[in-house]
């Protein structure tokens, strides 16, 4: 027995664990994974549905109309008109001054204007004032995302892009 | 006389370095590191997306599947841009497109009955869009014409909920 406990300890004391290996490939992994991060902010999405009904029943009547966003470009400028009024051009941000556009339209007047109609609409469609927006191709997508995202923030339910028409099989 | 070795080794060296503390920080760096890399998503091309306050991080069910979409800018000028699939460098056509959808919809093989047609079914496959903010809009009707091709309805707009910095001085 006594035997057996002092073989014991001259073992543990003969091969003490040797680290040195395994902290440097602890260190290599450190160091990799330092390197191969990237912090960066985590992408968002907006949800949408793709009209589902085509050649189907046609959607209830409204005895208001909906609100429509029109965006069309010039050159260097794109022009906004909230039903038929046009909205100023008076937002020069990163985006403009990185590609040499023309100030965008201004996103309060464009707000203002889709929530003063969402306020007055008195329509029969259970998801409240319907808004169209319509784009022209070359348009940026940056402003067609901020209307979409206006209307997201107002609260409107049904938005829908203006489009031809596609075949459906 | 072990005792009497450790003790004449412990002299020498005057202390003995305990290395546990360090070692688990260490592994604690690791785990953290390994975590917040992400290396995996490689269907992620470099676009500037656009800024959306309402935009909600996904939150990806168990039986969902999402195909990627991604539109690249090519000029920055005229906002040319291309449609790209996941990792894919080439850019494809309207056709293309929608034959890699209509195989994606197979592939997933999960439907559900249109509403408004008994005799047709939707896919409940997801595509997220992410399109560069200075892309041409018409580009993105690209992408949605082929989605209701092929008979896809749940489509995201991929968008920031807010920016750290200037993504054109070279921040993302």
């Amino acid at each position: 027995m006594g035997r057996k406990r002092k073989g014991q300890s001259v073992d543990q004391e003969e091969s003490p664990l040797n680290m040195t290996s395994m902290i440097d490939v602890v260190f290599l992994l450190l160091i990799f994974f330092m390197c191969a991060t990237k912090f960066k902010m985590p992408e968002g999405a907006l949800r949408s549905y793709l009209p589902r009904n085509r050649g189907g029943e046609s959607s209830a009547p409204t005895l208001t109309k909906g609100a429509r966003v029109t965006l069309t470009t010039e050159g260097p400028r794109t022009t906004c008109f909230a039903d038929e009024t046009l909205i100023p051009n008076t937002d020069l941000g990163e985006f403009e001054e990185a590609r040499g556009l023309d100030p965008g339209p201004n996103l309060d007047e464009i707000e203002s204007h889709i929530q003063r109609r969402k306020d007055n609409y008195r329509g029969v469609a259970e998801t409240g004032l319907p808004v169209i927006i319509d784009f022209a191709p070359e348009v940026p997508w940056k402003y067609v995302v901020e209307v979409l995202n206006i209307c997201h923030r107002v609260g409107v339910e049904d938005i829908s892009f203006a489009a031809p028409e596609i075949p459906i099989d | 006389m072990p005792a009497h070795r450790t003790k004449k080794r412990a002299l020498d060296s005057g202390v003995e370095l305990d290395m546990t503390p360090m070692i688990d920080i260490v592994f604690l760096l690791i785990a953290f590191f390994m975590i917040v890399s992400d290396l995996s998503n490689l269907n992620i091309q470099p676009v500037i997306l656009p800024v959306a306050d309402k935009a909600t991080v996904p939150q990806k069910g168990p039986k969902d599947r999402s195909v990627i979409i991604n539109i690249v800018l090519k000029n920055t000028e005229t906002g040319k841009a291309e449609v790209r699939y996941m990792g894919q460098e080439k850019g494809l056509t309207a056709e293309e497109l929608t034959a890699i959808l209509r195989e994606e919809v197979a592939a997933f093989g999960v439907f559900e009955p249109n509403p408004t047609r008994p005799d047709k079914k939707d896919s409940l496959l997801q595509v997220l869009v992410r399109c560069d903010e200075g892309a041409q809009s018409g580009t993105i009707h690209t992408v949605y014409k082929a989605c209701q091709q092929a008979k896809i309805y749940k489509v995201r707009v991929a968008a920031l909920s807010e920016r750290s910095g200037n993504p054109y001085l070279g921040d993302r």
